[in-house]
């Protein structure tokens, strides 16, 4: 389990999330959602301990600041938004980089889940945004391939995983998410469409301006009401007739 | 097995065939020179354990053999410093001048020239033909040092603040050099010049026992940066968040790079090319994985150096060119050419 107390984190003299009370269980997909600024990154590098903060983090009972660069390493793997790889390596060489040591089959299974296959000997820098972030999925995935290891659960840690992919890679990517949280490992994913994060998540974490507004199940955090407060704009929820399914339709600018 | 991405075999290949090109280089530069007594037979003699005239034996081992050992371990530091700036700066035109070394080296050297002979004849006569190469080393060393500082804060060094203050430290270093040179004599003038120029004319066992081992020591220890390195091309936070300790791969490198080109710098004067040539065609020939990289780097960086010197002491024999010279000669259009012929990749 992630859990944080109180989570502050300032960068010079501005403090960009307050008393941040976030939890995410093993076997779960948490979304983060809220506009921009609203601090999702920035609770995500907390947990990453990227960024310094004040309150504490604990990750599976243990504070965060006495946990290793290493062993977290082994625990959870975090994908950032979008990576400039320094030198020109392959596909292949890069998801080997998620590997301590070699494990062909995980690089070759990783990459045929990600829909990569065949891409092996292209350049990493050759390739459009949507199937960069597809190779450093299939490499976050190989850093922690068992979703549960040695009786507890790994973590996948995800920054706008799909911003730049077309719907149907968007589909498979959450697939993934979903599957790694289904068979007992932990997501947590920052996540702008709202329509994705009511699919797939077991509970979402709503952002409003450095504040953790609400951390519930879809349902209950997507309505009209939470919705307008956090965006600063009018927003619709319905539910989708087959599976009552929230779906967000933000209102059209008009003037009558 | 071939797997496709995979260039691991070919590195292996690649390292395999270094190697071997290696041993004929050296042997090439233990027998050719400006004597025309042919070396060959009496190096053959010498393995043997057979007597060879006291001519060749002096030829052989006592200027040939530390010249070309101290070439061999030379041209591996500065092609190895190369590599682990770059990884380390993620900037493939990165090489130890980044971190001070060369421009300090600079004022090491020019100083122990222009201002030596202020120092009382007693402590002359002890290091006396030290004198500037453990100047130069001082001075590389020193400046590696006060620029790590100046960019390391609050227990982070960054990498940006070292490259901006490194060229605020080298543009005064150099100025302080000037300012010496202003000063200095016609003689004074002269040695500078030819230190600029570079030489391993000076190696002797004496040199190369201070020298070799630290040399040595760094590149043994070099390998174990690699896999820091290769994940640090996907960023600061992205290597942490594989496990690196990004602070610690930092300290390291920097140390490391500091030490060994520092000694190169001081033993050979100043040689550019190795360190950004070398590494560039390995990463066009093999990837730019950095556990294939830096073993390759130490012996085509050794291979290019003792090229170099092969033909800096026969291309005017008797007389000897400086080896920096010769670098820059071959190495200029050598490094054009691979930049136009490999354009596609590089815009990548």
């Amino acid at each position: 389990m992630i859990v944080t107390q109180d989570l502050s984190v300032s960068i010079q003299q501005k403090e960009l999330i307050s008393k941040v009370n976030f939890r995410a269980e093993p076997g779960q997909l948490v979304s983060i959602a809220g506009p921009n600024g609203s601090g999702k990154t920035t609770l995500l590098r907390a947990l990453t301990g990227e960024l310094a903060f004040s309150g504490e983090v604990i990750f599976d009972g243990e504070r965060l600041t006495c946990v290793s660069q290493q062993a977290l390493a082994k625990r959870r793997a975090v994908l950032a938004q979008s990576t400039q790889l320094a030198f020109p390596f392959t596909v292949w060489e890069v998801v080997q980089m998620g590997c301590e040591d070699h494990h062909p089959d995980r690089i070759h299974q990783a990459l045929g889940r990600v829909g990569l296959t065949g891409f092996e000997s292209r350049f990493y820098q050759a390739l459009s945004g949507g199937e960069q972030q597809r190779v450093q999925l299939a490499r976050v995935l190989v850093q922690v391939w068992q979703p549960v290891s040695s009786g507890s659960a790994n973590w996948l840690i995800l920054d706008e995983p799909v911003s730049s992919l077309d719907i149907g890679h968007q589909i498979e990517v959450m697939q993934i998410a979903r599957a790694y949280a289904n068979d007992g490992g932990g997501v947590i994913c920052v996540l702008h469409d709202l329509n994705l994060a009511a699919m797939f998540s077991d509970t979402v974490a709503l952002f409003e301006k450095g504040r953790l507004l609400i951390q519930d199940s879809p349902s209950v955090v997507l309505t009209d009401e939470h919705l307008s407060q956090a965006y600063q704009w009018p927003v619709r929820v319905n539910q989708t007739p087959r599976d009552s399914i929230p779906f967000v339709l933000p209102q059209t600018a008009r003037d009558d | 097995m071939q797997r496709p991405g995979d260039r691991s075999s070919r590195a292996k290949l690649i390292i395999a065939c270094l190697m071997l090109a290696l041993l004929v280089i050296t042997l090439f530069s233990l027998t050719i020179g400006s004597s025309n007594t042919s070396l060959t037979a009496s190096l053959w003699a010498l393995v043997q354990g057979e007597p060879i005239g006291l001519k060749e034996q002096v030829i052989l081992l006592d200027i040939r053999a530390p010249r070309t050992v101290m070439g061999l371990l030379v041209g591996a530091s500065l092609a190895v410093s190369g590599a682990i700036m770059q990884g380390l700066f993620r900037n493939p035109l990165a090489d130890p001048g980044l971190i001070g070394v060369s421009s300090g080296a600079g004022l090491g050297a020019v100083s122990a020239i222009v201002m030596g002979g202020l120092l009382p004849v007693s402590v002359l006569n002890i290091i006396g033909g030290f004198l500037v190469p453990t100047a130069a080393f001082l001075g590389g060393w020193g400046c590696m040092l006060i620029l790590y500082k100046i960019a390391t804060r609050q227990g982070r060094t960054s990498v940006a603040v070292m490259l901006l203050a490194g060229l605020a430290l080298s543009a005064f270093a150099a100025a302080l050099s000037g300012l010496l040179i202003y000063f200095s004599n016609d003689n004074q003038l002269r040695d500078l010049t030819f230190w600029n120029l570079g030489s391993l004319a000076g190696s002797n066992w004496d040199s190369l026992q201070v020298a070799g081992p630290i040399m040595l020591l760094s590149l043994l220890l070099a390998p174990l940066l690699a896999t820091g390195l290769n994940r640090l091309a996907l960023g600061e936070a992205a290597a942490m968040h594989l496990g690196v300790s990004v602070q610690r791969l930092k300290r390291a490198s920097i140390l490391l790079v500091g030490l060994c080109a520092g000694v190169a710098v001081a033993v050979s004067g100043a040689i550019g090319f190795v360190g950004i040539i070398v590494p560039h065609l390995l990463r066009l020939m093999m990837g730019p994985n950095h556990r294939y990289l830096l073993p390759a780097a130490a012996l085509l960086g050794a291979i290019a150096l003792l090229l170099a010197d092969i033909l800096s002491r026969t291309l005017i024999a008797p007389a000897e060119l400086p080896i920096g010279i010769v670098m820059a000669i071959l190495g200029g259009p050598f490094f054009l050419y691979l930049l136009l012929r490999n354009r596609s990749l590089l815009d990548l």
